[in-house]
């Protein structure tokens, strides 16, 4: 067939038409697919106008009530690099714990919190002080708006400073203040410790605020109501064993930085520290917490704090030399977290700087030290002289861990939370604490599944890995298993 | 005849072109996402209720309920918004707090302000970013791409603008959205989210229109996860209210001060 020049012409127009019209009908009302994924369940009418609902009056109360159950077995190595001076290895213990935490508003500009853990702890082989019913009035305390921003407080407060996720230098009001140690995790065991009493005011203004605090020391008489670590007892001696003073400003000066800096008395030694973040594009947050305080180092200091305690004799010569001169020293918590767009995952990644912690040479020192103890044992004219020495070594490292800072001088901590991991409403975290200088590690798997929105289940694991003469292959226990569940009443 | 045909090729043009636009017509896209920004956000400090409920092939699978406070920053025009989690019960009284690209999360147990990055969801398959106030015209650059009809989540016919819009930052939760905005109303249509990668995260359809705090807003926000279409997001709004919010809400010591009066 022969095309005419009109018949060519009415072709092309036929044909832009029709060209023209195919991006109108591509996005046309009958294309888009993806109105068929709402489920149908989800495709229900509109929902009847609703009228205009006034604010509702904040509640005069806030509560929240939840029992904390775990069960764990527990597990030993056979031998010791430097043993332990009294053994009393329990193959499993039990942990129940009720928790509430209330605040009340007495009058418009005055209310009480109160926070509260009723323990009760069991298990073969447990230490007298270990077993039993352990109350922690964690906080009671009296808040005073005065008038649009400014606040008193006063009472047991729980302060938590800092940014860091696994050590926090400037986290000052948390030594001793742990009573359990029933995880490893530092944020588990912020919320499982005891208040402070103090007095403290704020200010807090558009432009940032300033915080100050003022804790005194309590008598120091043994098992008073206020002293008393039996069971009923507010265990003051724990966390006002001395005077201490703090005063802290956050300034809005620096865009996206956060500065915080803090000024604490520890009862005549002074510390400065200063607390900083920034968020890098959309799923890093760059975070570093310093400190700078004058101290003795750690086995001076531990070894003092033993000697107060009455746990070593006064008059026994240090196991291991160490520096009592009361001096400036650093610490340091400066890591990244990092969250992975595809999946709801976030890891911290931070490293570790306690220069009042053991340096490789103290660590020598200390396994020298224990293995010369280990020596004297087996004589009974000198075995009381090696469990003196050994007393000593293990004092060293429950004083580390009773303050919560990092027993060596350098170390790496890694935090992972996966939220929904592989299935809804399963959640996974993992916890490395690396010892740099000699490789060993800590590392905790922990599955939660909730079950209900009241009710969550959890399995952990501790491993405490590494050589027999290392920072966790020295330690009795190299694992653990823990089953537990949470309930939330309130 | 050529002029027949150069009138037609003309006339079919400008009746089914849906390439960009620009500053023509009715409003340059920057006006149009503006406009629909003022549909879904109050133009004064308010607070709103909001019910997440998670759908996996039509069968509920979580539930969060959520107290959301925004104020507007005179400056940047940015929302900044506190988050109270009040549902379930082991989140009550959790806080999220956004201040630009700022966010610090603080838990009333562990007394501690966590900075998070503005991808740490806390929210289940919700991000930070559905949750908060956004005025998208100032995270945001705009093209209209077009003029379309397409079919509400409720089943209606809708004349819309097609607007793409490009993250004018990297800290933003999406990096493209295609954004249908009803012309006449500048209604919020229905959504397309998009990261760097051109991967499809979200598809959102707005809903369930209803008069809140002075205009006609959305009440429903459906979610479809863009790589799994099984798993359907439906977020409500109600409890509109303007609220009297102090500026000191919104730094990071007062969180552990707030109680939501």
């Amino acid at each position: 067939m022969v095309m005419t020049s009109s018949g060519r012409s009415r072709y092309f127009i036929l044909l832009a038409l029709v060209l023209m019209s195919i991006p109108c009908a591509a996005s046309g009302a009958g294309a888009d697919t993806d109105l068929e994924l709402i489920p149908e369940e989800l495709q229900s009418g509109p929902a009847p106008e609703a009228g205009a609902q006034p604010p509702a009056a904040p509640s005069p109360y806030r509560i929240k009530v939840f029992l904390d159950e775990a069960l764990q077995g527990n597990f030993y190595r056979s031998s010791l690099a430097v043993p332990l001076p009294v053994s009393n290895f329990s193959g499993f213990t039990n942990r129940t714990s009720l928790d509430v935490r209330a605040e009340v508003t007495l009058f418009p500009t005055l209310s009480l919190t109160v926070a509260d853990r009723l323990n009760y702890f069991a298990g073969p082989n447990m230490l007298e002080s270990q077993e039993g019913i352990l109350n922690d009035l964690k906080e009671t305390y009296l808040t005073w708006n005065m008038a649009g921003s400014y606040f008193i407080d006063l009472g047991r407060i729980n302060v938590k400073n800092g940014v860091a996720i696994g050590f926090n230098p400037t986290d000052y009001f948390k030594k001793d203040a742990v009573t359990a140690i029933i995880s490893q995790d530092a944020t588990v065991l912020r919320e499982n410790r005891l208040g402070t009493l103090m007095m403290r005011t704020q200010g807090i203004w558009q432009m940032g605020s300033l915080t100050l605090v003022v804790a005194p020391e309590v008598p120091h008489e043994h098992d008073r109501w206020w002293t008393d670590e039996s069971g009923g007892g507010l265990q003051l001696n724990r966390t006002n064993d001395r005077f201490r003073m703090l005063a802290k400003a956050d300034v809005n000066a620096i865009q996206d930085m956060n500065p915080e800096v803090l000024y604490f008395d520890d009862d005549g030694r002074s510390n400065v520290g200063l607390n900083l973040t920034r968020g890098l594009g959309d799923n890093v947050v760059v975070y570093a917490e310093w400190n700078v305080g004058q101290s003795p180092d750690m086995v001076s200091e531990a070894l003092q704090n033993a000697r107060n305690e009455g746990t070593i004799p006064s008059g026994l010569p240090p196991a291991i030399p160490g520096s009592s001169e009361i001096r400036f020293r650093n610490q340091l918590a400066a890591g990244f977290s990092y969250t992975e767009k595809n999946i709801n995952r976030t890891t911290y990644f931070e490293y570790q700087y306690n220069e009042a912690g053991l340096s490789q040479n103290e660590w020598n020192n200390w396994f020298a030290a224990g293995e010369a103890a280990r020596g004297l044992l087996g004589n009974p004219a000198t075995s009381a002289v090696g469990k003196g020495i050994l007393g000593q070594l293990w004092a060293i490292r429950e004083f580390a861990q009773e303050a919560q800072e990092p027993l060596s001088q350098h170390a790496i901590f890694i935090r992972s939370f996966w939220q929904d991991a592989l299935v809804k409403k399963l959640d996974l975290t993992g916890i490395f604490q690396i010892n740099i200088l000699d490789g060993s590690l800590y590392l905790q798997p922990l599955a939660e599944y909730h079950l209900s929105n009241a009710l969550t289940v959890s399995l952990a694991f501790d491993f405490y890995l590494g050589a027999k003469g290392s920072d966790f292959g020295s330690l009795p226990q190299w694992g653990d298993i823990r089953a537990g569940f949470r309930y939330y009443f309130y | 005849m050529n002029r027949l045909i150069l009138f037609t090729l003309i006339a079919s043009l400008s009746f089914a072109w849906t390439g960009p636009l620009h500053a023509q017509g009715p409003g340059t896209a920057e006006e149009i996402i503006a406009a629909s920004d003022a549909v879904r956000n109050p133009d004064k400090p308010f607070s709103l209720k909001t019910v997440l409920v998670e759908y996996r092939s039509g069968k509920e699978q979580d539930r969060m309920v959520l107290i959301v406070y925004s104020k507007e920053e005179k400056d940047s025009g940015r929302y900044r918004t506190l988050v109270r989690f009040i549902e379930p019960s082991r989140d009550e009284n959790k806080l999220m707090m956004k201040t630009g690209n700022i966010l610090w999360f603080y838990d009333p147990a562990s007394k501690a302000s966590v900075r998070i990055s503005p991808q740490q969801r806390l929210l289940g398959q919700a991000s930070n970013g559905d949750v908060v106030t956004v005025n998208f015209h100032k995270d945001y650059k705009g093209t209209i791409e077009g003029i379309e009809t397409i079919t509400d989540a409720e089943k209606n016919s809708r004349n819309c603008y097609k607007v793409n819009m490009i993250a004018a930052s990297d800290s933003v939760t999406y990096h493209r959205i295609e954004y249908w905005v009803e012309k006449e109303t500048y209604q919020p249509v229905k959504g397309k989210f998009y990261s760097e990668s051109e991967r499809l995260l979200k598809t959102a359809y707005y809903r369930n229109y209803q008069e809140q705090l002075g205009k006609r807003r959305p009440t429903d926000t459906i979610i479809i996860d863009g790589v799994d279409s099984k798993l359907v997001t439906k977020m409500s709004f109600s409890d509109y209210n303007y609220r009297d919010i102090p500026e000191e809400w919104f730094q990071k010591e007062y969180l552990p001060r707030f109680k939501g009066n």
